[in-house]
């Protein structure tokens, strides 16, 4: 497969933007400047209609990050004028920065370990080189597709490409990667009188073209899901057993435990976690990690948007709550090493510790086996959306389809849509069976709160245990 | 300078029909807290420049009109401009949809502004800001664990092909923070996140929804579990009962319309055929421009069309459908412009009489989550109160769901309207039809 090409506008700056940080490095304790140029393409079809235009992940831009006197503050920018001067002007706007804020937080020294690499993904079929034409008419083929069946009244598909480019410069440190991921969607929308339901299917990877390829093979099952949908009723409130497919598990993954172990959290003591650390807090069939290195996925990249190279955290080894992940300043403030977890969503955005790809090891169990062990349950798939709480350890996820089992075989009934909540460790320590399958998806997008988007995964295997689901 | 390249590039290229430019040039301070701490802050400057091109074709004697946009940034040089306009040229030439115009210049129908923030720069009002949010820090045993601060001053400029050349200033506030207390029954203690947007400094506001979160935050920390609960009436409020009528806002949009996800019709009640006339409040949904305190006030929206108080459901009946002019064209009516503000009538109870018989009133979720295209909507609960006729209890956990579709010949609407965060509208609705799952 062709090696990626990086940003040839970065390549052909990267001389004057490191004189800035070597300019920069005289007037303040810390210096160092993220680079990026993003570019992206995307494609949709929706009724009637095809376009072509830029993904919200598009950028280009720079982010300084200063310290003086321990405290840090961070100026972005996107112009590069003037260039004689502006090593200037971006040093006094950060003076000025730590003038108004004299009294803010002093951290430890940052550190700024040497460090070189650089990393080109490979995609085997470039976007960037292809006809539009085609990409329009395979998502076209697959909305007319859905439209086709009676009761569909309407239908998406959406396909993205974000080629990453990124470098990292401090006195002593120098990084540069560029890979691409790619994600596409088809949704499907079923109308019979009131009753309105929808689903989808999705692809994702760091991947090129190909990723059409894996959308288009899960069409024929989503058309019988939507059909499966127009019969769908509504669970009775209660408790009950669940296995839930590799996608909703992830997310309860990421939800549950994820973002309780951002270590910023812990910084200002949100995160109920830190209580736990080194003791059980799940079953101990549950092993979970996070890592933008370890797998190939979204989320995965060689350093961070604070120049730290990307570490595998495992968060949870067989129940016990081993470890968080951190951005640099957290870091700092415990007095830990950074995992590489530094993330913003674009270079005008503050980077905090985040995910990447979040996911349980794969156990021993068949899924055969769960849904026969099953005696009054649903197992639980299409993820809708979920949301952390990281200090009380509630859990919300909410899924598109349940499908009903009752002593040891599925019913045929289904359920839609499907929310599901509960208090994280009786989640986690009620895990009696983990599948041997293992499958990541990141076609989907990570909040902080509620802003702050960034690129992530999430999966593992099928897993069992009990929620309350209404 | 970017812009004169851009237009050269465009010029230049016989491929391109139309054209439009979104230009954004932002400046935008930020302060980070933990507890009352500074942390950090940030400063932003940026530009950036949205191109969408349009190219004509024909097919069976059919015009057809594709479009491609991209973003340009301001460290492009003309030639890396030119091949970006190339290119997206060439992508629009791939998309063949039926043809559509682009809307011809005309005045603003309305006046926004100026901010009061325009006094100063962004960075000037932040310790001001943060004063009026830590107010009520630490009252009663709540406070504030951690809060970001934002204020950015963006000028926005939307030239076209077809002559328009419009500009307005737009400032946006925001604050995300989190506020905590202890609990005999947690020791780490409880917390709520929100976030607060605004356009203008009204510090009084600011300090008012803070002390509101602060003293809901204890009403938390006292909650029992969610109890079984059945036939009760639930009351939304603030963002949620927004979400509520934004069910009928979002499916008065032209373009959901035009792709068959809306199930409204023009002329037709939006509660339903089998509503009963005297069961329900019909809402009254207007498309806004300016909501004063909203940041997303503009006089014009993206396509540079002037935009204007529009009325979209009248008395529970679908009068108009808004959005950008290509599917007013496609589905043969007038251009309306595209809205990201609405208000919503008010109903015939007030806010007492609704909370006067046994309901279950939710305060805060933890995501409320309503699906335009299903209608279904639901949530896992933070703060709730459950009135049984007699006592008003905090409760905590469990959720709730439902459908818009079983409940919009049902719901009623409180007749004191106040702002939540991109409407101006009842303070409480009322859906009857929920169910809900306890927490234990």
């Amino acid at each position: 497969m062709p090696e990626l090409a990086f940003s040839a506008f970065l390549e052909a700056n990267e001389d004057f933007l490191r004189s800035l940080v070597d300019e920069l490095a005289g007037r303040f304790d810390y210096v160092s400047l993220l680079g990026t140029d993003d570019s992206g393409l995307s494609f949709s079809a929706s009724p009637g209609e095809t376009g072509a235009s830029s993904p919200m992940w598009v950028q280009r831009g720079f982010v300084l990050r200063a310290q003086s006197s321990g405290r840090i503050a961070e100026t972005a920018f996107n112009v590069l004028e003037p260039r004689s001067g502006l090593a200037r002007l971006l040093g006094s706007r950060l003076e000025d920065q730590f003038r108004s804020a004299s009294g803010s937080r002093s951290y430890p020294p940052l550190p700024d370990e040497p460090a070189a690499d650089s990393m080109r993904g490979h995609v085997a079929l470039d976007p960037f080189a292809a006809d539009p034409a085609g990409m329009l008419s395979r998502l076209a083929a697959c909305r007319d597709a859905l439209l086709a069946k009676s009761d569909i009244v309407s239908a998406r598909a959406r396909a993205d490409f974000v080629r990453v480019s990124r470098l990292f410069f401090s006195p002593r440190r120098s990084l540069k990667q560029s890979f691409m991921w790619s994600q596409a969607y088809i949704f499907g929308v079923l109308r019979k009188g009131d009753l309105a339901k929808s689903s989808y299917r999705s692809a994702s990877g760091l991947l090129g073209l190909e990723v059409l390829d894996a959308l288009e093979a899960q069409l024929p099952d989503l058309v019988g899901e939507l059909r499966e949908l127009l019969g769908a009723v509504k669970i009775e409130p209660g408790e009950y057993e669940v296995i839930l497919t590799p996608d909703v598990a992830g997310t309860l993954a990421h939800e549950a435990f994820g973002h309780g172990v951002e270590t910023d959290m812990f910084v200002k003591r949100r995160a109920k976690a830190v209580e736990f650390l080194g003791k059980g807090v799940a079953s101990p069939l549950v092993t979970m990690y996070d890592g933008a290195k370890g797998v190939e996925q979204t989320g995965s990249f060689l350093f961070d948007d604070e120049g730290n190279l990307a570490t595998k955290t495992t968060v949870i080894d067989a129940g016990i709550l081993v470890s968080g992940f951190s951005d640099a300043l957290s870091a700092l403030a415990l007095g830990t090493a950074p995992t590489g977890n530094g993330r913003r969503q674009a270079y005008d955005h503050k980077a905090y510790a985040r995910m990447t790809n979040t996911y349980f090891a794969p156990g021993a169990s068949s899924l055969d086996a769960m849904v026969a062990a099953t005696r009054r349950g649903w197992l639980v798939d299409r993820l809708d959306s979920g949301m952390e709480d990281p200090k009380n350890w509630g859990i919300q996820l909410i899924a598109l389809i349940g499908r009903e089992i009752v002593d040891g075989a599925f019913t045929g009934r289904v359920a839609s849509p499907v929310y599901c909540s509960g208090y994280v460790p009786e989640v986690l320590s009620a895990i009696d069976m983990v599948s041997g399958d293992f499958s990541l998806s990141g076609s989907g997008a990570c909040g902080k709160g509620y802003k702050e988007f960034v690129k992530v995964s999430a999966g593992g295997p099928y897993v069992r245990t009990r929620m309350r689901l209404g | 300078m970017i812009m004169d390249a851009l237009l050269a590039a465009i010029s230049g290229d016989p491929g391109i029909a139309d054209w439009k430019i979104f230009e954004t040039r932002k400046s935008q301070a930020e302060s980070f807290f933990v507890g009352a701490a500074l942390d950090m802050t940030r400063r932003v400057e940026s530009t950036e420049l949205r191109l969408v091109v349009y190219a004509d074709t024909e097919e069976d004697g059919k015009r057809l009109r594709g479009e491609a946009s991209a973003i340009v940034h301001p460290t492009m040089g003309s030639s890396e401009i030119k091949d970006l306009v190339h290119r997206a040229a060439f992508a629009a030439a791939r998309s063949r949809n039926p043809w559509f115009p682009l809307p011809e210049p005309a005045s603003a129908r309305i006046k926004v502004g100026p901010s009061a923030f325009e006094q100063k720069e962004a960075g000037a009002w932040m310790a001001e800001l943060a004063e009026a949010l830590y107010r009520h820090d630490g009252s009663s045993g709540s406070r504030i664990n951690s809060l970001e601060l934002f204020l950015s001053r963006s000028e926005v400029r939307i030239l076209s092909s077809r002559g328009i050349d419009v500009g307005f200033v737009r400032h946006r506030g925001y604050a995300e923070y989190t506020v905590e207390t202890s609990s005999t029954d947690s020791p780490g203690g409880v917390e709520l996140t929100d976030e607060l947007s605004f356009s203008e400094p009204d510090f009084g506001r600011l300090s008012d929804e803070v002390a509101r979160r602060l003293s809901w935050v204890r009403e938390r920390a006292a909650a029992r579990s969610m109890p079984r609960i059945q036939g009760l009436p639930l009351l939304l409020g603030g963002r949620e009962a927004e979400a509520a009528l934004a069910w009928f806002f979002g499916n008065s949009s032209s373009s959901r319309i035009y792709a068959k996800t809306s199930p409204f019709a023009l002329g037709v009640s939006v509660h339903g055929t089998e509503a009963k006339a005297g069961n329900f409040d019909p809402v009254g949904i207007t498309a806004e421009a300016l909501l004063p305190g909203c940041p997303a006030s503009a006089p014009y929206d993206l396509d540079g069309f002037p935009l204007a108080p529009t009325p979209c459901i009248e008395a529970g009946i679908a009068k108009a459908f808004v959005g950008p002019g290509r599917y007013a064209h496609y589905l043969g009516l007038p251009p309306s412009g595209d809205y990201g503000l609405f208000s919503a009538a008010g109903g015939s109870l007030t806010d007492a009489e609704l909370r006067s018989r046994p309901h279950l009133e939710v305060a805060f979720f933890s995501n409320f989550n309503m699906d335009l295209d299903s209608g279904d909507f639901g949530g896992e609960v933070r703060l709730a109160w459950h009135f049984d006729g007699k006592t008003r209890r905090p409760i905590t956990g469990g959720s709730v769901t439902g459908s818009m579709f079983e409940n919009r010949g049902l719901m009623r609407l409180s007749r004191e309207r106040s702002l939540a965060s991109s409407m101006f509208g009842p303070s409480t609705v009322l859906l009857p039809l929920v169910s809900v799952t306890p927490a234990s």
